[in-house]
């Protein structure tokens, strides 16, 4: 597909159509509360297709830097606060907007400051992985992963999600697979352990993830 | 039976020379630590000893097997070399047999930190490949790491310093069906 021809994704996202009406929020609320091993969301579609592949053509033009530690082997941009393409800081300004936050507060009860978000892009090919951690961090109040490529369980990747007893990880009871324009949130607790699962195949996982803060 | 080399009485002066070398890490490896004779023995208890899974997902995920019976005889050895080096006397009280395969890792934790210490580490891995992880990895946290590489019948032996902390590198699916053997023994760092 020739992305440059998606002429309807260069307008700004605060003039789409609200993403949240107040019966989705009320939805939300509930699969919010309802889902386990610990609360947590995914919107499917989450942006219009061509401003979706707008973004991820963007990103791909970044620069990524190797990540290794114990915990990690990944590839990741630096905060995407300085990028200079506009389909990222449409993203950006979209997602850390008042409204946006103040709908992530009535759907998760969390008091958010907006314009407070971290966004970093990330790439993990073949061998890479994130072990299991619980995202805790002064001000992170709920994670988010945007997923701009879809894996399938043989690409493995999934984000694996942890059971707790006694704030402590026990066994790994959902795991979600990337699914291209997807968001995925979770209120960062003390019981939120997640990781992501290495990639086995050379499909890469590509996503924009962070944190709202509050 | 322990490599004559090391036996000798000049060689061990070096290594306790070669060991104090790197101020910021002390070490040394001993490669073919062993006799092939007494390796292949070695390993063969190691391959019928009885290996249990275990993973606290913040910190380890390995399998471990207790020290079967047969195994003192070459710990003695192990324990006399390392205290000459060492001029300390080597308890093995710390004493872990422990097995990594894909998927298997240990991770650093704030809540739980070694003291400064020796480690003593006999890698009984064979035909290990560098890309499968795995490595024993060294590190302050800041930007000095130590990467220990993978080589069997090889005997390393650590001062872990000050702000210095261990972890094994996450095994990934290129290892397949292949195990990864260390014995390790800790030592608490003797008040002088």
């Amino acid at each position: 597909m020739d992305i440059n021809n998606c002429s309807n994704s260069t307008q700004p996202f605060s003039k789409k159509k609200s993403f949240f009406t107040s019966h989705s929020i009320l939805t939300l609320q509930t699969k919010l509360r309802n889902s386990k091993p610990f609360p947590h969301i995914i919107l499917k579609n989450f942006l219009p297709k061509p401003q979706a592949i707008d973004l991820l053509k963007a990103l791909k033009h970044e620069p990524f830097e190797l990540k290794q530690s114990d915990l990690f082997c990944l590839y990741q941009t630096k905060d995407l606060i300085s990028s200079t393409n506009q389909h990222i800081q449409q993203f950006r300004t979209f997602l850390a907007s008042k409204a946006f936050t103040n709908n992530l507060t009535k759907i998760t009860n969390i008091k958010l400051i907006p314009n407070t978000i971290d966004m970093a892009g990330t790439i993990y090919i073949d061998t890479n992985y994130l072990l299991p951690h619980d995202d805790q961090l002064e001000g992170r109040k709920i994670a988010y992963i945007y997923y701009l490529s879809t894996l399938t369980k043989n690409d493995g990747g999934a984000l694996a999600f942890y059971n707790s007893k006694h704030n402590q990880p026990i066994s790994i009871v959902k795991r979600t697979q990337p699914t291209f324009n997807t968001l995925l949130l979770f209120p960062v607790t003390t019981n939120s352990f997640h990781e992501v699962e290495e990639i086995i195949t050379n499909t890469q996982r590509i996503a924009i993830s962070g944190w709202f803060h509050g | 039976m322990v490599n004559p080399i090391y036996q000798k009485s000049e060689t061990v002066q070096q290594l306790k020379t070669l060991f104090q070398k790197n101020k910021i890490l002390p070490s040394i490896q001993l490669h073919t630590f062993f006799t092939e004779q007494e390796y292949t023995k070695i390993k063969s208890i190691i391959k019928s000893s009885t290996f249990k899974h275990t993973k606290k997902p913040l910190l380890y995920s390995y399998s471990q097997a207790p020290i079967k019976k047969e195994l003192p005889s070459f710990l003695l050895e192990i324990q006399s070399i390392t205290a000459t080096i060492l001029s300390q006397k080597i308890s093995l009280k710390n004493l872990q047999l422990l097995q990594f395969q894909h998927k298997d890792y240990t991770l650093l934790n704030d809540k739980s930190i070694e003291p400064q210490g020796y480690d003593i580490i006999l890698d009984l891995t064979e035909h290990w490949q560098p890309e499968y992880g795995g490595n024993l990895i060294y590190t302050n946290g800041q930007l000095t790491s130590y990467t220990i590489p993978s080589k069997p019948n090889t005997l390393t032996i650590i001062k872990r310093t000050k702000h210095f902390q261990k972890y094994l590198e996450y095994i990934n699916h290129y290892a397949k069906k292949q195990q990864r053997y260390i014995l390790i023994i800790t030592l608490p760092l003797k008040e002088k």
